[in-house]
């Protein structure tokens, strides 16, 4: 029974491994993609040194110059490893034809666009978060980062990376019903540049701003786990995972519902 | 034993209809029309097991949804389905491991990696002995000769090894059943020649059912026992291939070599389809004369040195009966 459940488990891990071998292909991507993290750093270094010389603080909301920088380099480095976004490959199967195939196998379509999605990640994560690092030092210096906030970290962004998945994925099944879900994945985007830590680390919004950007599903994304790493706080962690576990559970089982519903109207182009 | 069985098979489509034009482009979004297609039209029709079938009819005709109805990919508005014991709607994935396809026209192999590493992810996919489909995969390399071909990157392949690649790809888990939906569309003579070989060496030697359409006569001649003709959704041929030429053969082909030169023929019926010094070739409208009313002619007023007779070919025919089918 064991060897059974083994093989059924092997077969997403190998869909990432291949997922990440095709990754490797795109190198140049990858490097570009840090590249264009690297330039958003530099603007945001400068842009926060002058806001925090002009405040004449040295921390705002418990972080300084050099952690908000940290932070949105991670923030950036793990969003830009998502991509492309789920809901894109998923909407280039629709269009293509091309998921005659992939919904027509052996597996669970929904773990084998997830193993793909973490498979494709793990080579552009580290790259960004390698060269990202590099220009944080740089650019602002150090911050001191624990064994703690990189542990407890990880786990959120583990999980922000599985609820960034989900959402696109569920973006991705629009395609069943309409014909485009470009328009959809762009108000996400904007939804992760408002509320997702991306341009502006959470910490720095007015309070009830903050509280309500929190529990957001676009915060936990992938601002919890940089924020975590910065600057760990265990009680922070206890909110952030809960607040996921929150968005994981409603976002999976519409997930779930959505492609049920969605496999009675799929039509594939080309006949 | 039936492996395929089709009863009252329906399967429409809703599209939406958009007029040219702004004012109809803004009346559409707030009004969007829709018309609803019968794609596929009280079908039902059943396959034996080894039988090598082709499932042929013009563009738009119902073929490929047909297919991805019978593999699962879609579901039917209506009627009955049962393949290999299983409800492809219900069971599609227990269906999965028991049947193979291609898309002729879309691609499963992973276009930057070498095809191997397609096959050994569809190993673990369809969850095989490692040993096992060790075993397989020579023999496939050996049958589709893609030795060299294993660890070439697929972008770099011509079409014709990327199809052999791609069919192999489809035969991993040794299906019972194989759905080949134009397997040799875009390919040169010689590449289409290998295809078929093969495809008949699965079905006579591996005894693999196989359920083919193609656009392809050469395909359907060479492969296939029986053939379904299908337009606008409806069976309107089922039955030994060789009988299509049987009861719709309305013209023969017949070419005549002379000792003389011929200036003129005229030959009430015939139709001269190609003309050369010493030779001519008629075709003749069998329901309105007969073969020996033209022979007369050409023996009374040639010297004739040779004499062939043709069916027209099988491409004709089903032109044919597609024509026939839209008047």
């Amino acid at each position: 029974m064991n060897g059974v459940y083994a093989l059924k488990i092997i077969k997403y891990f190998e869909v990432a491994k291949i997922n990440y071998f095709n990754s490797l292909v795109y190198v140049i991507n990858a490097l570009s993609r840090s590249g264009v993290v690297v330039i958003r750093i530099w603007i945001f270094a400068q842009l926060y040194k002058i806001t925090y010389t002009a405040s004449g603080a040295e921390e705002i909301s418990g972080l300084t110059v050099a952690m908000v920088v940290w932070s949105l380099m991670m923030t950036q480095s793990f969003q830009s490893s998502g991509r492309p976004p789920v809901s894109e490959i998923i909407d280039e199967e629709v269009k293509s034809g091309a998921l005659a195939y992939s919904i027509n196998r052996p597996y669970s379509y929904i773990l084998f666009h997830l193993s793909g999605y973490m498979g494709r990640g793990t080579s552009s994560l580290f790259i960004n978060l390698l060269i990202g690092a590099a220009a944080s030092l740089i650019l602002v210096g150090p911050v001191k980062i624990t064994l703690f906030g990189i542990l407890f970290g990880a786990v959120l962004m583990i999980f922000g990376r599985l609820l960034d998945f989900l959402i696109s994925f569920i973006i991705g099944l629009a395609a069943f019903w309409i014909e485009d879900t470009t328009a959809i994945a762009w108000i996400y985007a904007k939804g992760q540049m408002v509320f997702g830590g991306i341009i502006l680390p959470i910490a720095l919004f007015p309070d009830y701003l903050q509280k309500i950007a929190e529990f957001l599903p676009f915060s936990q994304l992938f601002y919890s786990a940089a924020r975590l790493i910065v600057n760990f706080d265990m009680e922070l962690f206890q909110k952030f995972i809960l607040i996921q576990f929150f968005w994981i559970a409603v976002f999976s089982a519409l997930a779930y519902f959505i492609f049920k519903k969605g496999l009675k109207y799929v039509t594939i182009n080309g006949g | 034993m039936n492996v395929i069985e089709v009863k009252n098979l329906k399967k429409e489509f809703q599209i939406k209809q958009k007029r040219a034009g702004l004012k109809n482009g803004l009346a559409f979004l707030l009004r969007p029309e829709y018309k609803n297609i019968k794609a596929v039209d009280d079908l039902s029709f059943s396959v034996s097991r080894g039988e090598l079938l082709a499932f042929i009819g013009p563009n738009g005709a119902g073929k490929s949804t047909t297919i991805k109805m019978l593999t699962g990919i879609l579901f039917p508005s209506s009627g009955h389905i049962n393949v290999l014991g299983f409800d492809p709607a219900k069971e599609r994935q227990k269906l999965a491991y028991n049947i193979g396809s291609v898309f002729g026209q879309k691609p499963q192999l992973w276009y930057h990696l070498p095809a191997i590493d397609t096959y050994n992810l569809l190993a673990r996919i369809y969850e095989l002995d490692q040993r096992e489909y060790k075993k397989h995969l020579a023999f496939l390399v050996e049958a589709f000769e893609i030795g060299d071909l294993l660890n070439t990157p697929v972008r770099k392949l011509s079409l014709g090894q990327r199809m052999r690649c791609e069919i192999a790809a489809s035969l991993i888990h040794k299906p019972k059943i194989i759905f080949l939906d134009e397997p040799t569309i875009g390919l040169d003579v010689v590449a289409k020649q290998h295809i078929r070989e093969v495809i008949k060496y699965l079905n006579e030697k591996e005894k693999v059912t196989i359920f083919l359409t193609s656009h392809d006569a050469g395909d359907i001649e060479s492969l296939a026992r029986r053939t379904i003709i299908v337009n606008f959704g409806k069976i309107i041929f089922d039955g030994p291939t060789e009988n299509l030429k049987k009861n719709y053969i309305k013209s023969k082909i017949v070419e005549l070599v002379t000792e003389d030169p011929i200036e003129d023929f005229n030959f009430q019926g015939g139709k001269i389809i190609e003309k050369g010094k010493f030779d001519i070739k008629v075709e003749l409208d069998i329901s309105k004369n007969s073969i020996d009313k033209l022979l007369s002619f050409a023996v009374e007023n040639f010297n004739i040195k040779d004499i062939n007779i043709f069916d027209p070919p099988l491409e004709e025919i089903i032109a044919d009966i597609y024509r026939a089918q839209k008047l």
